[in-house]
Protein backbone atom coordinates (compact mmCIF):
# COMPACT_ATOMS: atom_id res chain seq x y z
CA UNK A 1 0.00 0.00 0.00
CA UNK A 2 1.55 3.61 -1.12
CA UNK A 3 1.44 6.51 1.56
CA UNK A 4 0.88 9.93 0.65
CA UNK A 5 3.85 11.91 1.05
CA UNK A 6 2.49 14.54 3.17
CA UNK A 7 1.79 11.63 5.52
CA UNK A 8 5.15 10.08 5.30
CA UNK A 9 6.51 13.41 6.00
CA UNK A 10 4.23 14.29 8.89
CA UNK A 11 5.18 10.93 10.45
CA UNK A 12 8.49 11.20 10.33
CA UNK A 13 8.65 14.84 11.66
CA UNK A 14 6.58 13.31 14.33
CA UNK A 15 3.21 15.45 13.35
CA UNK A 16 1.06 12.60 12.98
CA UNK A 17 -1.55 12.14 14.61
CA UNK A 18 -1.05 9.16 17.15
CA UNK A 19 -3.83 6.58 16.34
CA UNK A 20 -2.41 6.88 12.30
CA UNK A 21 1.34 7.04 13.44
CA UNK A 22 0.47 3.58 15.45
CA UNK A 23 -0.79 2.02 12.37
CA UNK A 24 2.12 2.80 10.41
CA UNK A 25 4.44 1.79 13.44
CA UNK A 26 2.82 -1.62 12.63
CA UNK A 27 3.05 -1.50 8.99
CA UNK A 28 6.68 -0.41 9.33
CA UNK A 29 7.59 -3.42 11.29
CA UNK A 30 5.04 -5.82 9.17
CA UNK A 31 7.19 -5.15 5.84
CA UNK A 32 10.01 -3.33 4.45
CA UNK A 33 8.01 -1.18 1.83
CA UNK A 34 7.00 1.85 4.08
CA UNK A 35 10.48 1.34 5.68
CA UNK A 36 11.99 2.16 1.97
CA UNK A 37 9.51 4.84 1.51
CA UNK A 38 10.27 6.76 4.41
CA UNK A 39 13.97 6.56 3.60
CA UNK A 40 13.19 8.25 0.15
CA UNK A 41 10.92 10.53 1.95
CA UNK A 42 13.70 11.29 4.63
CA UNK A 43 15.85 12.05 1.35
CA UNK A 44 13.41 14.79 0.24
CA UNK A 45 12.93 16.38 3.53
CA UNK A 46 16.67 16.74 4.08
CA UNK A 47 16.82 18.02 0.45
CA UNK A 48 14.15 20.95 1.10
CA UNK A 49 15.63 21.87 4.58
CA UNK A 50 19.31 22.34 2.50
CA UNK A 51 17.41 24.07 0.38
CA UNK A 52 15.21 25.97 2.49
CA UNK A 53 12.20 24.64 0.87
CA UNK A 54 10.63 23.74 3.96
CA UNK A 55 7.66 25.58 5.92
CA UNK A 56 8.70 27.01 9.15
CA UNK A 57 6.21 24.58 10.78
CA UNK A 58 8.69 22.21 9.31
CA UNK A 59 11.42 23.32 9.65
CA UNK A 60 11.21 24.23 13.20
CA UNK A 61 10.04 20.45 13.86
CA UNK A 62 13.08 19.20 11.68
CA UNK A 63 15.48 21.29 13.14
CA UNK A 64 14.03 19.27 16.55
CA UNK A 65 14.72 16.02 15.03
CA UNK A 66 18.29 16.90 14.27
CA UNK A 67 19.41 18.24 17.80
CA UNK A 68 17.87 15.01 18.72
CA UNK A 69 19.75 12.38 16.15
CA UNK A 70 23.45 12.49 15.34
CA UNK A 71 22.26 10.39 12.34
CA UNK A 72 20.04 12.60 10.95
CA UNK A 73 23.00 15.72 11.50
CA UNK A 74 25.38 13.42 9.39
CA UNK A 75 22.80 12.62 7.04
CA UNK A 76 22.15 16.50 6.32
CA UNK A 77 26.09 16.84 6.26
CA UNK A 78 26.28 13.99 3.97
CA UNK A 79 23.91 15.45 1.32
CA UNK A 80 25.78 18.79 1.62
CA UNK A 81 28.66 16.91 0.65
CA UNK A 82 26.97 15.15 -2.00
CA UNK A 83 26.01 18.29 -3.57
CA UNK A 84 29.38 19.64 -3.87
CA UNK A 85 30.58 16.30 -5.33
CA UNK A 86 27.70 16.35 -7.91
CA UNK A 87 28.29 19.82 -8.96
CA UNK A 88 32.29 18.99 -9.34
CA UNK A 89 31.28 16.03 -11.99
CA UNK A 90 31.09 16.89 -15.19
CA UNK A 91 28.95 17.66 -17.45
CA UNK A 92 27.95 15.01 -19.57
CA UNK A 93 25.65 16.89 -21.89
CA UNK A 94 26.72 17.04 -25.53
CA UNK A 95 26.95 20.56 -26.87
CA UNK A 96 24.68 22.39 -29.52
CA UNK A 97 27.10 21.22 -32.65
CA UNK A 98 27.34 17.49 -31.34
CA UNK A 99 23.83 17.52 -30.96
CA UNK A 100 23.28 18.81 -34.61
CA UNK A 101 26.08 16.65 -36.07
CA UNK A 102 23.88 13.63 -34.49
CA UNK A 103 20.53 15.17 -35.67
CA UNK A 104 22.28 15.09 -39.37
CA UNK A 105 24.05 11.65 -38.60
CA UNK A 106 20.31 10.28 -38.05
CA UNK A 107 19.05 11.70 -40.72
CA UNK A 108 21.54 10.88 -42.98
CA UNK A 109 22.35 7.26 -41.77
CA UNK A 110 19.39 5.62 -43.83
CA UNK A 111 20.81 7.33 -47.51
CA UNK A 112 24.21 5.81 -46.06
CA UNK A 113 22.97 2.87 -45.58
CA UNK A 114 21.36 2.40 -48.67
CA UNK A 115 24.49 3.64 -50.70
CA UNK A 116 26.83 1.10 -48.65
CA UNK A 117 24.68 -1.99 -49.45
CA UNK A 118 24.77 -0.77 -53.48
CA UNK A 119 28.69 -0.20 -53.71
CA UNK A 120 28.83 -3.94 -52.12
CA UNK A 121 26.67 -5.15 -54.07
CA UNK A 122 28.49 -3.99 -56.99
CA UNK A 123 32.01 -4.89 -55.39
CA UNK A 124 30.74 -8.32 -54.88
CA UNK A 125 29.46 -8.29 -58.67
CA UNK A 126 33.30 -7.39 -59.73
CA UNK A 127 34.84 -10.12 -57.60
CA UNK A 128 32.53 -12.97 -59.28
CA UNK A 129 32.91 -11.05 -62.87
CA UNK A 130 36.79 -11.37 -61.89
CA UNK A 131 37.06 -15.10 -60.38
CA UNK A 132 34.38 -16.05 -63.72
CA UNK A 133 37.00 -14.31 -65.91
CA UNK A 134 40.16 -16.17 -64.00
CA UNK A 135 38.92 -19.47 -64.01
CA UNK A 136 37.86 -19.00 -67.80
CA UNK A 137 41.42 -17.92 -68.42
CA UNK A 138 42.90 -20.71 -66.61
CA UNK A 139 40.90 -23.28 -68.67
CA UNK A 140 41.79 -22.08 -71.54
CA UNK A 141 45.88 -21.77 -70.89
CA UNK A 142 45.62 -25.72 -69.61
CA UNK A 143 44.11 -26.61 -72.84
CA UNK A 144 46.45 -24.06 -75.11
CA UNK A 145 49.38 -24.24 -73.18
CA UNK A 146 50.37 -21.49 -71.31
CA UNK A 147 53.46 -19.01 -72.14
CA UNK A 148 55.93 -21.39 -70.14
CA UNK A 149 54.77 -24.81 -68.71
CA UNK A 150 56.46 -27.86 -68.24
CA UNK A 151 55.65 -30.97 -70.09
CA UNK A 152 55.24 -34.52 -68.47
CA UNK A 153 58.47 -35.42 -69.56
CA UNK A 154 59.86 -32.73 -67.32
CA UNK A 155 61.06 -30.61 -70.04
CA UNK A 156 59.82 -26.52 -69.84
CA UNK A 157 58.13 -25.52 -72.97
CA UNK A 158 57.76 -21.68 -74.02
CA UNK A 159 54.92 -20.51 -76.48
CA UNK A 160 54.96 -17.69 -78.48
CA UNK A 161 52.15 -16.52 -81.03
CA UNK A 162 52.72 -14.10 -83.72
CA UNK A 163 49.90 -11.95 -84.58
CA UNK A 164 48.35 -11.29 -88.05
CA UNK A 165 46.65 -8.27 -86.86
CA UNK A 166 49.37 -6.17 -86.14
CA UNK A 167 50.79 -4.98 -89.68
CA UNK A 168 54.95 -4.32 -88.84
CA UNK A 169 57.83 -3.45 -91.36
CA UNK A 170 61.09 -5.15 -91.48
CA UNK A 171 62.96 -2.79 -88.57
CA UNK A 172 59.49 -3.88 -85.85
CA UNK A 173 59.62 -7.22 -86.14
CA UNK A 174 57.97 -8.98 -82.82
CA UNK A 175 60.32 -9.97 -80.26
CA UNK A 176 60.10 -13.37 -78.72
CA UNK A 177 62.36 -14.28 -75.67
CA UNK A 178 63.08 -17.48 -74.92
CA UNK A 179 64.21 -18.44 -71.14
CA UNK A 180 67.57 -20.44 -70.64
CA UNK A 181 65.05 -23.18 -68.80
CA UNK A 182 63.03 -23.69 -71.93
CA UNK A 183 63.52 -26.58 -73.84
CA UNK A 184 61.16 -26.67 -76.70
CA UNK A 185 59.56 -23.38 -78.04
CA UNK A 186 56.27 -23.70 -79.85
CA UNK A 187 55.47 -21.04 -82.25
CA UNK A 188 52.11 -20.09 -83.24
CA UNK A 189 51.57 -18.77 -86.28
CA UNK A 190 48.24 -17.12 -87.03
CA UNK A 191 46.43 -17.11 -90.41
CA UNK A 192 44.88 -14.41 -91.97
CA UNK A 193 42.08 -14.45 -93.79
CA UNK A 194 41.58 -17.27 -91.62
CA UNK A 195 41.90 -20.51 -94.25
CA UNK A 196 38.60 -22.44 -94.79
CA UNK A 197 40.07 -25.97 -95.63
CA UNK A 198 41.58 -28.16 -93.19
CA UNK A 199 44.94 -29.16 -94.86
CA UNK A 200 48.27 -29.06 -94.09
CA UNK A 201 50.89 -26.67 -94.67
CA UNK A 202 54.73 -26.35 -95.80
CA UNK A 203 56.64 -24.72 -93.63
CA UNK A 204 60.09 -23.54 -93.04
CA UNK A 205 61.61 -21.62 -90.04
CA UNK A 206 64.94 -19.36 -91.98
CA UNK A 207 67.64 -17.71 -89.58
CA UNK A 208 68.68 -15.20 -92.49
CA UNK A 209 68.81 -17.76 -95.00
CA UNK A 210 69.98 -20.84 -93.38
CA UNK A 211 67.02 -23.00 -92.58
CA UNK A 212 66.99 -24.08 -89.28
CA UNK A 213 63.44 -25.55 -89.10
CA UNK A 214 61.14 -27.79 -91.69
CA UNK A 215 57.86 -29.19 -92.42
CA UNK A 216 55.97 -29.96 -95.04
CA UNK A 217 52.73 -31.48 -92.85
CA UNK A 218 52.21 -28.94 -90.25
CA UNK A 219 48.23 -28.89 -89.68
CA UNK A 220 46.52 -25.75 -89.37
CA UNK A 221 44.70 -25.49 -85.32
CA UNK A 222 41.47 -23.64 -84.93
CA UNK A 223 40.36 -21.83 -81.80
CA UNK A 224 37.21 -19.99 -82.03
CA UNK A 225 37.76 -17.69 -85.19
CA UNK A 226 41.66 -17.60 -85.09
CA UNK A 227 43.23 -19.96 -87.33
CA UNK A 228 47.12 -21.15 -86.60
CA UNK A 229 49.75 -22.94 -87.54
CA UNK A 230 52.19 -24.66 -84.69
CA UNK A 231 55.57 -25.12 -84.95
CA UNK A 232 57.68 -27.23 -81.73
CA UNK A 233 61.22 -26.05 -82.37
CA UNK A 234 63.92 -27.35 -80.19
CA UNK A 235 65.06 -23.95 -78.60
CA UNK A 236 69.06 -25.73 -78.41
CA UNK A 237 68.49 -25.64 -82.62
CA UNK A 238 68.17 -21.53 -82.34
CA UNK A 239 70.14 -19.27 -81.30
CA UNK A 240 69.58 -15.13 -80.57
CA UNK A 241 68.83 -13.34 -83.87
CA UNK A 242 66.38 -12.54 -86.91
CA UNK A 243 64.09 -14.96 -87.96
CA UNK A 244 61.42 -15.48 -90.71
CA UNK A 245 58.64 -17.99 -90.83
CA UNK A 246 57.65 -18.80 -94.37
CA UNK A 247 54.92 -20.82 -94.43
CA UNK A 248 52.41 -21.99 -97.82
CA UNK A 249 49.46 -24.45 -98.33
CA UNK A 250 51.26 -27.95 -99.22
CA UNK A 251 49.45 -28.28 -102.16
CA UNK A 252 50.21 -24.98 -103.35
CA UNK A 253 53.50 -24.72 -104.45
CA UNK A 254 54.73 -21.40 -104.76
CA UNK A 255 52.47 -18.97 -103.15
CA UNK A 256 54.39 -18.70 -99.69
CA UNK A 257 53.91 -15.84 -96.78
CA UNK A 258 56.67 -15.26 -94.50
CA UNK A 259 56.53 -13.71 -91.02
CA UNK A 260 59.68 -12.12 -89.33
CA UNK A 261 60.61 -11.98 -85.99
CA UNK A 262 63.46 -11.58 -83.21
CA UNK A 263 64.35 -14.36 -81.21
CA UNK A 264 66.49 -13.61 -77.62
CA UNK A 265 67.44 -16.24 -75.68
CA UNK B 1 27.42 26.68 23.18
CA UNK B 2 29.51 24.55 21.01
CA UNK B 3 28.87 21.93 18.66
CA UNK B 4 30.56 19.80 21.10
CA UNK B 5 28.52 20.72 24.12
CA UNK B 6 25.04 20.63 22.40
CA UNK B 7 24.39 17.29 23.24
CA UNK B 8 24.34 15.98 26.51
CA UNK B 9 26.45 12.77 26.60
CA UNK B 10 25.51 10.89 29.52
CA UNK B 11 22.91 12.23 31.45
CA UNK B 12 19.96 12.10 28.28
CA UNK B 13 21.46 8.92 27.46
CA UNK B 14 19.27 5.54 28.21
CA UNK B 15 21.00 3.70 31.38
CA UNK B 16 20.72 0.32 30.61
CA UNK B 17 22.54 -2.70 30.72
CA UNK B 18 24.15 -4.46 28.01
CA UNK B 19 22.93 -8.04 27.89
CA UNK B 20 24.37 -8.72 24.34
CA UNK B 21 26.78 -11.13 23.64
CA UNK B 22 28.14 -13.02 20.92
CA UNK B 23 25.63 -15.93 21.12
CA UNK B 24 23.11 -13.39 21.59
CA UNK B 25 24.00 -11.06 18.27
CA UNK B 26 24.34 -14.88 16.23
CA UNK B 27 20.73 -15.64 17.31
CA UNK B 28 19.50 -12.12 16.46
CA UNK B 29 21.10 -12.29 12.92
CA UNK B 30 19.71 -16.12 12.93
CA UNK B 31 16.46 -15.07 13.74
CA UNK B 32 16.03 -11.91 10.83
CA UNK B 33 16.96 -14.39 8.62
CA UNK B 34 20.54 -12.77 8.09
CA UNK B 35 24.09 -14.42 7.43
CA UNK B 36 27.15 -12.94 8.61
CA UNK B 37 28.86 -10.40 7.77
CA UNK B 38 25.75 -8.98 5.36
CA UNK B 39 23.26 -7.88 8.05
CA UNK B 40 21.11 -6.00 5.60
CA UNK B 41 18.04 -7.29 7.55
CA UNK B 42 19.55 -6.11 10.91
CA UNK B 43 19.91 -2.29 9.52
CA UNK B 44 16.80 -3.15 8.36
CA UNK B 45 15.43 -3.54 11.38
CA UNK B 46 17.22 -1.12 13.13
CA UNK B 47 16.54 1.81 10.12
CA UNK B 48 12.62 1.13 11.56
CA UNK B 49 13.70 1.42 15.30
CA UNK B 50 14.92 4.39 14.46
CA UNK B 51 12.20 6.09 12.76
CA UNK B 52 9.86 4.52 15.53
CA UNK B 53 11.88 6.87 17.79
CA UNK B 54 12.80 9.48 15.80
CA UNK B 55 8.85 10.43 15.26
CA UNK B 56 8.26 10.06 19.05
CA UNK B 57 10.71 13.35 19.32
CA UNK B 58 12.56 10.94 21.60
CA UNK B 59 16.21 11.69 22.22
CA UNK B 60 18.82 9.62 20.80
CA UNK B 61 16.51 7.42 18.32
CA UNK B 62 19.86 5.63 17.47
CA UNK B 63 20.81 4.61 21.09
CA UNK B 64 17.33 3.41 21.48
CA UNK B 65 16.92 1.14 18.81
CA UNK B 66 20.22 -0.19 19.78
CA UNK B 67 18.99 -0.85 23.41
CA UNK B 68 15.95 -2.55 22.05
CA UNK B 69 18.40 -4.80 19.37
CA UNK B 70 20.12 -5.85 22.54
CA UNK B 71 17.07 -6.73 24.34
CA UNK B 72 15.75 -8.67 21.92
CA UNK B 73 19.22 -10.48 21.27
CA UNK B 74 19.13 -11.47 25.19
CA UNK B 75 16.08 -13.04 24.51
CA UNK B 76 17.10 -14.86 22.06
CA UNK B 77 19.46 -16.31 23.33
CA UNK B 78 17.77 -17.10 26.54
CA UNK B 79 15.24 -19.15 23.77
CA UNK B 80 12.18 -17.55 24.00
CA UNK B 81 9.80 -18.63 21.42
CA UNK B 82 9.69 -15.66 18.96
CA UNK B 83 7.41 -15.73 15.96
CA UNK B 84 8.10 -12.97 14.81
CA UNK B 85 11.49 -10.89 15.50
CA UNK B 86 10.40 -7.87 13.74
CA UNK B 87 6.89 -7.84 15.14
CA UNK B 88 8.42 -8.38 18.89
CA UNK B 89 11.31 -5.89 18.31
CA UNK B 90 7.75 -3.61 17.99
CA UNK B 91 6.81 -4.60 20.92
CA UNK B 92 10.12 -3.88 22.57
CA UNK B 93 10.39 -0.40 21.07
CA UNK B 94 6.98 0.39 22.15
CA UNK B 95 8.20 -1.05 26.08
CA UNK B 96 11.19 1.65 26.05
CA UNK B 97 9.54 4.23 24.74
CA UNK B 98 7.34 4.53 27.49
CA UNK B 99 10.77 4.07 29.66
CA UNK B 100 11.66 6.89 27.96
CA UNK B 101 8.49 9.15 27.92
CA UNK B 102 9.85 10.90 31.55
CA UNK B 103 12.66 11.74 30.09
CA UNK B 104 10.89 13.52 26.59
CA UNK B 105 10.51 17.38 28.62
CA UNK B 106 14.39 16.98 29.08
CA UNK B 107 16.20 20.46 28.20
CA UNK B 108 17.19 19.66 24.54
CA UNK B 109 20.57 21.47 23.46
CA UNK B 110 20.35 22.53 19.68
CA UNK B 111 23.97 23.37 18.01
CA UNK B 112 23.11 26.64 16.32
CA UNK B 113 26.20 26.39 14.43
CA UNK B 114 24.81 23.44 12.83
CA UNK B 115 22.14 25.56 11.15
CA UNK B 116 24.10 28.10 10.16
CA UNK B 117 23.49 28.79 5.98
CA UNK B 118 22.25 25.64 5.94
CA UNK B 119 20.93 26.33 2.16
CA UNK B 120 24.30 26.89 1.02
CA UNK B 121 26.29 23.94 0.92
CA UNK B 122 29.52 24.61 2.73
CA UNK B 123 32.67 23.17 1.57
CA UNK B 124 35.56 22.93 4.51
CA UNK B 125 38.59 21.91 4.83
CA UNK B 126 37.54 18.41 6.66
CA UNK B 127 34.70 17.88 4.09
CA UNK B 128 37.16 18.39 1.22
CA UNK B 129 38.42 14.99 1.85
CA UNK B 130 34.93 13.40 1.79
CA UNK B 131 34.08 15.14 -1.15
CA UNK B 132 36.97 13.44 -3.47
CA UNK B 133 35.59 10.43 -1.98
CA UNK B 134 31.68 11.00 -2.94
CA UNK B 135 33.53 12.38 -6.63
CA UNK B 136 35.13 9.01 -6.69
CA UNK B 137 32.05 6.89 -6.21
CA UNK B 138 30.03 9.00 -8.39
CA UNK B 139 32.40 8.73 -10.88
CA UNK B 140 32.47 4.81 -9.97
CA UNK B 141 28.55 4.19 -10.79
CA UNK B 142 27.18 3.40 -13.97
CA UNK B 143 26.78 6.71 -16.34
CA UNK B 144 23.35 6.50 -16.03
CA UNK B 145 23.28 6.55 -12.59
CA UNK B 146 25.63 9.30 -12.73
CA UNK B 147 23.80 11.40 -15.06
CA UNK B 148 20.26 10.52 -14.03
CA UNK B 149 21.46 12.19 -10.33
CA UNK B 150 23.40 15.15 -11.55
CA UNK B 151 19.59 15.54 -13.77
CA UNK B 152 17.74 15.51 -10.81
CA UNK B 153 20.01 17.44 -8.27
CA UNK B 154 22.14 19.83 -10.40
CA UNK B 155 18.95 22.13 -11.18
CA UNK B 156 17.65 24.57 -8.15
CA UNK B 157 14.41 26.98 -7.70
CA UNK B 158 11.90 26.58 -10.27
CA UNK B 159 14.47 25.34 -12.60
CA UNK B 160 14.15 21.98 -10.62
CA UNK B 161 10.85 21.70 -11.02
CA UNK B 162 10.70 21.83 -14.75
CA UNK B 163 14.22 19.81 -14.92
CA UNK B 164 12.81 16.82 -13.08
CA UNK B 165 9.64 16.75 -15.13
CA UNK B 166 11.72 17.19 -18.18
CA UNK B 167 14.16 13.89 -17.27
CA UNK B 168 11.55 12.16 -16.26
CA UNK B 169 9.90 12.53 -19.91
CA UNK B 170 13.12 12.29 -21.30
CA UNK B 171 13.47 8.83 -19.49
CA UNK B 172 10.07 7.86 -20.34
CA UNK B 173 8.83 7.44 -16.22
CA UNK B 174 6.34 8.83 -14.10
CA UNK B 175 7.78 10.97 -11.45
CA UNK B 176 6.85 8.67 -8.79
CA UNK B 177 9.19 6.22 -10.74
CA UNK B 178 12.36 9.07 -11.42
CA UNK B 179 12.50 9.26 -7.42
CA UNK B 180 12.61 5.47 -7.12
CA UNK B 181 15.63 5.70 -9.58
CA UNK B 182 16.99 8.09 -8.13
CA UNK B 183 16.67 6.92 -4.47
CA UNK B 184 17.86 3.64 -5.81
CA UNK B 185 21.01 5.67 -7.45
CA UNK B 186 21.99 7.04 -4.14
CA UNK B 187 21.77 3.78 -2.47
CA UNK B 188 24.52 2.51 -4.33
CA UNK B 189 26.33 5.66 -3.59
CA UNK B 190 26.20 4.94 -0.27
CA UNK B 191 27.18 1.30 -0.27
CA UNK B 192 29.77 2.82 -2.52
CA UNK B 193 30.88 5.69 0.96
CA UNK B 194 30.32 3.16 3.37
CA UNK B 195 32.89 0.51 1.70
CA UNK B 196 35.12 3.72 1.10
CA UNK B 197 34.67 4.76 4.84
CA UNK B 198 35.21 1.23 6.24
CA UNK B 199 38.41 0.81 4.08
CA UNK B 200 39.60 4.08 5.51
CA UNK B 201 39.40 2.60 8.83
CA UNK B 202 40.95 -0.72 8.58
CA UNK B 203 43.64 1.19 6.66
CA UNK B 204 44.17 3.50 9.92
CA UNK B 205 43.69 0.45 12.18
CA UNK B 206 46.44 -1.29 9.99
CA UNK B 207 49.02 1.86 10.44
CA UNK B 208 48.57 2.36 13.85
Amino acid sequence: MKTDQQQLRDYLLGRLPEDLATEMDTRLFASNELNRELQDEQDSLIEDFVYSRLTSVEEDAFQAQCARSQMLQEKVRSFRVFLSAIERLPDAKPSPLTLRFQQLLGILSPALALLLCFASFLYTRELRRNALLSSQLLASSRTDGSNAATNEDGRATVVAFLSANVPRGASTAPEVKVPATAHLLELQVELQPSPSEETDWDVELLHDTEVVWTSAHVPLHRIGQEAFLSLPIDTGSIRTGSYVVRYSLHADHGAAQSRPFHLVK
Amino acid sequence: MTKGQSIPEVDAKVSRQRHITREGFASLLAALGDTPPGGAHYEQLRAKLIFFFSRRLLAFPEDLADEVLDRLAYRLSQHTEIASAEAFALGIARHVAQEQSGRKDQTQNVDHTFFDNVSAPTVTLSNEEEIVHMEHCLKKLPSSDARLLRGYYCATGNNQIKARKSLAETLDVSAIALRQRVFLARQRLRKCMTAAQDKNRKQGKNGK
